[in-house]
């Protein structure tokens, strides 16, 4: 039996791990950040059932971590992808951490003690992390990592605080990338997606007015180990919003930047306005949208649910721009509710953009032609209606948002697919 | 029973996540004074490798025969520390373990003293179970390696197809005498001259030829016993002529893939049946298929329409007294890919969509487009439009709310799209197979995010529309997806349930059957013993450990391993009296 | 109460409003977008969403109802936004081109904008006839000195009366027609006191019609609304002068004279204004500047060219007339009044130039839909 490579350690590629390892399949996760997790550790809550995202992440990540047919190899990436169905030879570069993982005990005086600061990407920059930093507390593997772009010792040759500090010994500068070769039977990937980019459509206001967030910021707001430690707070002055709006539609459904619909935001926003109100309970919250695609299992009784139960207001409108007040910072949204035909100009507090998903092809699979993006940019799927989660190449497989925007079951269900026939090439490879 | 119990107590830092709140130290002296406790100690990170070790030398050096410790919570770490006593040659399971990251540091962290009390009083609970914990084993059970797939949808197909691809004998059941079930009905599909047949067609070639795969046409099953790893399953097959066998099937894991039916509005539902010239989505994608009683020539009620108006949520979105609350996901795509289809044959046909929201997701959004581009005229409704069949043509009528204007549109025929129901098999499998539906009345999965293919009862799995609506390339991923889970059990030579189940003492037992009736896992069986006795059985394979029996029980016969009335009190009495 | 509209089947009239310029109409999602872009939304009351959606179903009579093209200054910044490229600045133009379709009950409209071989035979004709009536009709040519009321007082005075009286009358009936429509498909049936008309009409015809201040609203709209204000002013001057100097003065007494010198610097003045405006015009719509200027409908072309032919002409028939070159004048002047005559008769009451009238009476009869549905509101 041949090992199987998985690319990408979201809830997808996790899955695909777990089933693939749950049938004696030996299996090489490969993660490009520190640690796996992927945007579903980013999520407050999840719709239609509102479970808490990272306590039904946390058990899988573990679950992975622990699995004896599962090799995490996180803070690496594929490099090079030659060969055929049954037998490919994968390269992946692990970047140096500059951290013994074997020593450090994920104990955090390293971080304590270091002295630079850096925007948190996984809070979308809304707060600082340091140059030595573990990614967020559910990290898995809870590790530190070394950012050598802003660590002093890299950047000016000075501090090494954290080595001082380190209780076990496990800093290690002189650590150099690694370059692991594996022979395979097959690979998923399922390198997920990020945002496009929500200045794209400027008439929002995004980067320019404060009180405009993108969505996964307002996730990161509404979670208790974001920047704000789940309180809803304005980033102009720290004050509660009276009023959110919410914009479907950024940069989706949109012949100047994407035409497809990116799936998930419809329930995204809403399960979000109903969090907001859960937050804080005077606040009015506005989803401004063009089709409500309630389309998934519970979703339609789900959206019935925000109307009916939490009072969140449904316009069917695409408000064409945003401007902002300056003395008060607040947003001024202009639309017509085509339901009416009126023109309006209405002040919020606070707008959040639901902004469209964007695949990441990963560069070495789509350079040796494994992989080839479609019309939007997704990982095409030639045979969709016969093997729905098979790559251009056979051998190869694509799961997640990687190939189509999705919500997490059906990437769950892909993730199961693509295990199942991987494992077929696994067994007679 | 007269040994000695020796419990040692490992108190976890977590890095700063405990020790930041809760002052380590002083539970650990806590702990040192509470009875049995012979030895307590801290740790930075009790899970970590040192932290491990640590406790193994322990156990061998004091000769600890109970193990606490005090970290995060159970969901997390339980089975690494069950590990570690099971490596030092201690029972896994006479552990316990208090979880004051969750329960205590990380909701309290602003009332430090309170939390360190907290702290104590949750090692004090522990300890207290501890003591009378007692060794359990795990279960274990043969896996038969076969699946039965339960219906020849291209769901069913897909699964039938991968597991025997993959090694194992597959028995697949079809009620009907035809394998690939409704997407035969479909036509071409989007993007693609592929019909839903071929994609059957190509499917079902590669399973009949392998020999693997064993098919039961016009077969039903009828009883299904046992539990993960072994089911035996009794299918019965009509042989015509009024004739039948019964076949008797043994299994280790079992695919639902029932699939579903379209929704049939009533008489008189948007004119439905009381008109030729109205027709369903699925009957005008029969028409247009080239096996259809036209051969593919588009003729509705004997004649070439000039005009279409189709219907969108027809028995979707409760638009009638008569339709689920739900939404059928795909009528919005299908509609919009046969009128493509229409409009590329017959371009000079007037299409006209009432449609209540435009549900076109991800790509698919393209089709809207393209329909669109293609003069399709869209009228959206709030309220269902009404239908009145006139001489030469049907009037449809609607309030179209985005001009807020009521508007009547004569058209030759009219196309309802008729969303998808639960298959008529859904309640008779449900029974027997002993799984859940939910209110919409379709399956229920384990988990509607996390575990989409798997029923509440282990070894059985789903896929395709059981559980709700899909498109055909949904069900057919499902289909793969439920293989690779079924896949996860009989590779397995044996299976190992944990130990933590209800059990029952037969003398204490008086066959009264509130726990039969409660378990929500239909776990419990009344049996009549030899001598007339009426007692329960726990079936150790369906049984979950949740201890809705145990607590019902009135004679206290049933108990929970691991959390028996004694070690549960133990720890009540711990809580509220200091020690 | 609203009723129901019984859409006709055939898409006679998508196909024409393609053909009058909405190129992308089926392309339209119905967001909502256009109208919340456009920058008149916070004055007038208007969808120009649903407007599209009239276009796109088809609804002849709803269309001819909708002010909502007429207040559209076509800026562009609708079009600029539209997440479906669906270019509502050139709907709505076609729009508005179908709408005086609709409002002219000729039917001469129809067939000027749907038919180009008719466009340019209609001028041709009018061309010939022009110059055939001047040839028969002219007064003496004098050959010494420059005169040319002499040699045009006859024609011109006949000129005068069918221009200005049989026009008037059919530009007239268009908008009565106009209102029709408009009343015909308000959503309230309630009456208003004749005083409220008169008092609406004061306050929007002349205001908008001599400032047309809704235009300068417009995105980036002062270049155009520079251009459009030379136009306007250089023909009005010249509307004006004529007036004066060929019917009122003669009118009230034959020895009234204009100050000649005063006369000539505001006559080439305001060519020189309508030359450059038509000049710019024309550069803009060669070079698609601007999303006004993307489209052209033939339409348009004709009536920019036949302005700018109009001022050339005049311009150069008063500088034969300063410089004293008889010959030339009179030749200069018949061309002009070849290039005059079918602007005039067909532009201002069927073509592009009855938006003249068609734009400020769209305000007022919104305005007074609006008066209607604030005091019949239910």
């Amino acid at each position: 039996m041949k090992p199987v490579v998985v690319v990408g350690g979201g809830i997808a590629g996790i899955q695909a791990a777990l089933d693939l390892a749950d049938q004696g399949v030996k299996v090489y996760l490969v993660e490009k950040s520190p640690s796996i997790g992927g945007r579903m550790a980013q999520l407050d809550k999840t719709f239609p059932t509102l479970d808490c995202s990272s306590c039904i992440l946390t058990p899988k990540m573990v679950a992975v971590d622990r699995h004896e047919n599962i090799e995490l190899l996180t803070y690496a990436e594929v490099k090079e992808v030659v060969g055929e169905p049954g037998n490919f030879k994968v390269k992946i570069l692990k970047k140096p951490r500059y951290v013994d993982v074997d020593k450090c005990t994920g104990c955090g005086q390293c971080v304590m003690k270091c002295p630079v600061k850096v925007p948190n990407e996984f809070n979308l920059g809304m707060d600082m992390r340091k140059a030595i930093y573990i990614p967020f507390p559910q990290a898995v593997p809870l590790k530190a990592t070394i950012d050598p772009e802003h660590c002093l010792y890299f950047t000016k040759g000075v501090c090494r605080v954290c080595e001082r500090f380190c209780p076990p010994k496990a800093i290690n500068f002189n650590q150099k990338p690694e370059e692991i070769e594996l022979n395979v039977a097959a690979i998923i990937v399922a390198t997920g997606f990020s945002l496009d980019d929500a200045r794209k459509r400027g008439e929002y206001g995004y980067g320019k007015y404060p009180n405009v967030y993108t969505n996964l910021e307002f996730e990161r707001l509404l979670s208790s180990t974001g920047p704000t430690k789940g309180e809803i707070v304005r980033r102009s002055d720290g004050r509660h919003p009276k009023k959110i709006a919410f914009i479907q539609c950024v940069c989706s459904r949109d012949e100047l930047t994407n035409k497809y619909c990116s799936a998930i935001c419809c329930m995204a926003s809403t399960k979000e306005a109903i969090l907001a109100k859960e937050h804080l309970p005077d606040v009015e919250c506005t989803i401004f949208f063009m089709d409500v695609r309630a389309f998934g299992k519970g979703y339609q009784e789900f959206f019935e649910r925000a109307k009916q139960e939490f009072g969140v207001r449904f316009v069917r409108a695409r408000p064409a721009k945003i401007e902002e007040d300056p003395k008060t910072r607040n947003l001024i949204v202009y639309y017509e509710d085509t339901e009416t035909s009126r023109f309006t100009k209405e002040e919020f507090d606070m707008v959040v953009l639901a902004v469209a998903l964007r695949p990441i092809l990963p560069e070495s699979l789509v350079k040796s032609g494994l992989i080839q993006p479609d019309n939007y940019g997704f990982a095409d799927v030639p045979e969709m209606y016969i093997e729905p989660v098979r790559a251009s190449k056979p051998g190869i497989f694509v799961i997640g948002v990687l190939q189509s925007p999705k919500d997490i079951p059906d990437s769950v269900i892909q993730a199961g697919a693509a295990a199942m026939r991987a494992a077929i090439y696994a067994i007679s490879g | 029973m007269s040994e000695e119990i020796r419990i040692g107590v490992y108190v976890c830092h977590c890095g700063l996540n405990i020790a930041g709140v809760v002052n380590v130290k002083e539970v650990v002296e806590y702990a040192k004074t509470l009875p049995n406790v012979v030895v307590a100690k801290d740790y930075v990170f009790m899970c970590s490798a040192p932290g491990q070790a640590m406790i193994k030398e322990d156990i061998k050096e004091h000769k600890l025969n109970r193990v606490v410790v005090a970290a995060c919570s159970p969901a997390m770490h339980e089975p690494t520390f069950r590990g570690v006593l099971g490596d030092a040659g201690l029972n896994p399971y006479l552990f316990e373990m208090a979880n004051i990251r969750e329960h205590c540091s990380w909701v309290h962290p602003d009332d430090k003293e309170a939390a360190t009390e907290k702290a104590k009083e949750l090692v004090r609970m522990a300890v207290a179970k501890a003591r009378l914990l007692e060794p359990l084993e795990k279960i274990k059970s043969a896996v038969r390696p076969a699946v039965l797939v339960i219906g020849g949808g291209v769901a069913g197909l897909r699964a039938t197809l991968d597991l025997v691809e993959r090694g194992f004998d597959v028995y697949l059941v079809e009620k009907r005498s035809v394998l690939g079930g409704n997407a035969v009905k479909l036509g071409e599909l989007a993007y693609t001259t592929l019909t839903g047949k071929d994609v059957v067609n190509s499917l079902v070639e590669k399973i009949k030829a392998n020999p693997k795969a064993h098919i039961f046409l016009n077969s039903e099953v009828e009883k299904v016993d046992g539990s993960i790893g072994d089911f035996r399953v009794t299918v019965t097959r009509r042989l015509g002529e009024g004739k039948e066998e019964k076949i008797e099937l043994n299994v280790g894991a079992i695919i639902v893939a029932i699939g579903y039916d379209p929704y049939e509005p009533a008489i008189g539902e948007y004119g439905y049946k009381t008109t030729d010239k109205v027709v369903t989505l699925f009957q005008l994608m029969d028409i247009l298929s080239e096996e259809g009683p036209t051969k593919g020539e588009l003729l509705i009620g004997g004649i070439r329409p000039k005009s279409l108006a189709f219907i969108l949520c027809v028995g979707s979105l409760s638009t009638t007294p008569n339709a689920k609350p739900y939404c059928s996901r795909m009528c919005c795509s299908a509609s919009l890919k046969t009128i493509l289809k229409i409009k590329e044959k017959y371009p000079d046909i007037d299409v006209y969509v009432f449609y209540k929201d435009m549900r076109t997701y991800g790509k698919e959004e393209d089709l809207y487009w393209k329909a669109i581009e293609n003069e399709v005229k869209f009228i959206r409704f709030d309220e269902a439009p009404s239908v009145k069949p006139r001489d030469k043509f049907v009037e449809v009528e609607a309030f179209d709310t985005t001009i807020q204007e009521r508007i009547a549109i004569p058209v030759d025929a009219v196309v309802l799209a008729n969303g998808m129901v639960p298959a008529t098999d859904t309640e008779k499998i449900r029974i027997m197979l002993k799984i859940g539906c939910g209110a919409d009345g379709f399956l229920k999965e384990a988990h509607l995010k996390l575990r989409p293919v798997e029923a509440l009862t282990d070894g059985i799995f789903l896929a395709g529309v059981a559980t709700g609506p899909k498109n055909i390339i949904e069900s057919i991923a499902s289909g793969s997806a439920a293989a690779a889970k079924a896949a996860t059990i009989v590779t397995k030579e044996e299976i190992e349930v944990e130990p933590l189940i209800a059990r029952v003492n037969e003398d204490m037992c008086s066959g009264c059957g509130i726990c039969a009736a409660l378990c929500p896992y239909e776990a419990i069986t009344i049996e009549v013993k030899e001598d007339g006795k009426r007692i329960s059985k726990v079936n150790s394979m369906l049984c979950k450990g949740c201890g809705t029996c145990a607590a019902a029980c009135p004679s206290g016969a049933m108990q929970q391993s691991g959390f028996k009335d004694n070690q549960v009190m133990a720890q009540v009495v711990a809580t509220f009296r200091g020690e | 109460m609203s009723r129901t509209v019984a859409l006709l089947l055939k898409g006679e009239v998508s196909s024409i409003l393609k053909s009058l310029g909405a190129r992308n109409l089926y392309k339209c999602y119905q967001c909502g977008t256009c109208t919340a872009a456009c920058p008149l939304s916070e004055e007038v009351t208007a969808s120009f969403r649903k407007a599209v959606k009239y276009a796109q179903l088809g609804l002849e009579e709803k269309i001819a109802a909708d002010p909502a093209p007429w207040l559209c200054y076509a800026c562009g910044e609708c079009s600029e936004m539209c997440p479906k490229d669906a270019k509502p600045t050139e709907i709505l133009a076609a729009l508005r081109r179908y709408s005086i379709i609709k409002y002219d009950w000729t039917g001469f409209s129809k067939r000027f904008y749907l038919s180009k071989t008719f466009e340019l035979m209609s001028i041709a004709i009018l061309s010939i006839l022009t110059a055939l009536i001047v040839y028969l009709f002219k007064g003496p040519v004098i050959t010494e000195r420059v005169d040319l009321s002499a040699f045009a007082q006859p024609t011109v005075a006949i000129a005068n009366i069918i221009v200005f009286g049989v026009l008037s009358l059919i530009l007239l009936i268009n908008i009565y027609r106009m209102y029709k429509f408009t009343t015909s498909q308000s959503s309230s049936s309630g009456k208003l006191p004749v005083s409220t008309y008169i008092a609406e009409f004061i306050k929007i015809i002349p205001y908008h019609f001599l400032t047309q201040r809704l235009m300068a609203r417009c995105r980036d709209g002062k270049y155009y609304y520079t251009i459009h204000l030379l136009l306007f002013y250089g023909y009005a001057v010249i509307f004006v002068h004529h007036i004066l100097r060929h019917m009122l003065l003669p009118l009230i007494s034959p020895t009234l004279h204009l100050n000649e010198v005063a006369s000539s610097i505001v006559g080439i003045s305001a060519f020189v204004a309508l030359i450059l405006g038509s000049s710019l015009a024309i550069y803009g719509r060669i070079k698609k500047s601007t999303i006004i200027w993307e489209y052209s409908h033939p339409t348009d072309w004709v009536f920019i060219t036949l302005l700018w032919l109009t001022s050339i002409t005049g311009l150069l028939t008063d500088i034969f007339k300063y410089s004293g070159l008889p010959l030339p004048t009179y030749v200069t002047f018949t061309v002009h009044l070849m290039f005059v005559v079918p602007l005039l008769v067909l532009e201002v009451p069927f073509a592009k130039w009855s938006h003249l009238a068609y734009r400020p009476f769209a305000l007022y009869f919104n305005r007074l839909n609006e008066i209607k549905q604030l005091r019949y509101k239910t």
